[in-house]
């Protein structure tokens, strides 16, 4: 890039070299801001003893409602994790319990994974959920998680927790890190899909027009694109 | 089967039982959960976690839920708070969100 001296002899920038060194720059920044405007106060992954421990406290830009209407949309749990090949909901032992069903297949590194979950999901209080993995329904020996969904003004604040210990085989070492760092990467990936389409329910709730409705359906697909969210992930890790 | 009438039935049930709790802006109930019973409309807003009716369905309607005892946890906090509602009040919003949940 060229430096050109003005008249009075000071350095100044061509407007192509503008463009590109400033603006360009700023203009990806802004849109990757708006892909992924989700706040990690937390996101760890821990392996101890086979058991595999995740933990993250979250800000979402979207108000509880349509949040925990995502979350507990048990039938489209796709639309939040890509690996889900199936989701269901299964006739339950108590009405205040809901008994989901998810199928999802995976590939960590070399490593590909089948796995079968069936758990039970409870609110225990308003807004928050207890979620306890049935183990001989599932590729688990042990498991439970919860979720803690507060409203926060028009944001919310998520903190969720899980514990699950699988009992299919996971090679020790690499096989564990990768687990990990994937198991970092999805849950990220997710919360931000979370927040994509809990922010086009809110806007479909605001929304009389049918054809603005049609759009904004649409508009779910976007949420699902698998590399939408890359890019924010890798200035997090940095 | 009776036609329930949400003005004749369903809002004196709320009206005595719920609405102290339950409306804004200082209502304990409200300020807890966002559910303000003071008005047909805002009831069907529901609360800060989404809808507490579902019209039609009177087995997977929170409100019924919670009132018949099916939700667990939540059905406990809400009997320590709130007064005792009877079988038949219970059968009235039964009725009604079966019916539609009607603004009748």
């Amino acid at each position: 890039m060229d430096l050109q001296l003005n008249h009075v002899g000071k350095w100044q920038l061509t407007l192509v070299e503008l463009v590109i060194r400033f603006i360009f720059p700023l203009v990806l920044l802004l849109v990757s801001c708006a892909a992924a405007a989700v706040e990690f106060e937390e996101l760890s992954v821990t392996e101890l003893g086979g058991e595999y421990r995740l933990r993250t406290v979250s800000v979402l830009d979207v108000p509880a409602r349509y949040v925990y209407y995502v979350i507990t949309d048990y039938k489209n749990i796709y639309r939040i994790n890509p690996s889900v090949i199936e989701s269901k909901v299964l006739p339950a032992n108590r009405d205040a319990v809901v008994r989901v069903q998810i199928h999802l297949e995976d590939t960590v590194g070399p490593f590909n994974f089948n796995v079968n979950w069936v758990g039970d999901v409870e609110e225990t209080r308003l807004g928050e959920l207890k979620v306890t993995t049935i183990p001989e329904l599932s590729s688990f020996d042990s498991g439970h998680a919860t979720w803690e969904i507060r409203p926060e003004g028009e944001r919310t604040r998520v903190i969720h927790e899980s514990i699950q210990k699988p009992d299919f085989f996971i090679p020790p070492l690499i096989g564990d890190y990768l687990v990990k760092i994937h198991m970092r990467d999805v849950t990220f990936d997710t919360f931000n899909r979370i927040e994509c389409h809990a922010n086009i329910r809110l806007e479909m709730d605001m929304e009389n027009d049918p054809e603005q409705l049609k759009v904004l359906a649409k508009n779910m697909r976007n949420c699902m694109q698998s590399d939408r969210f890359e890019a924010s992930l890798d200035q997090i890790i940095q | 089967m009776p036609q329930i009438s949400y003005q004749r039935d369903v809002h004196p049930i709320l009206e005595e039982k719920c609405i102290d709790c339950h409306i804004p802006p200082d209502g304990k109930g409200y300020k807890k959960t966002g559910l303000s019973m003071e008005s047909y409309e805002t009831l069907l807003y529901g609360s800060v976690y989404g809808p507490v009716i579902v019209p039609g369905n009177g087995k997977k309607s929170p409100l019924n839920m919670l009132v018949e005892g099916r939700a667990g946890n939540l059905t406990a906090e809400l009997e320590k708070q709130h007064k005792p509602i009877t079988e038949d009040e219970i059968m009235i919003l039964q009725l009604w969100v079966e019916q539609g949940a009607l603004n009748n």
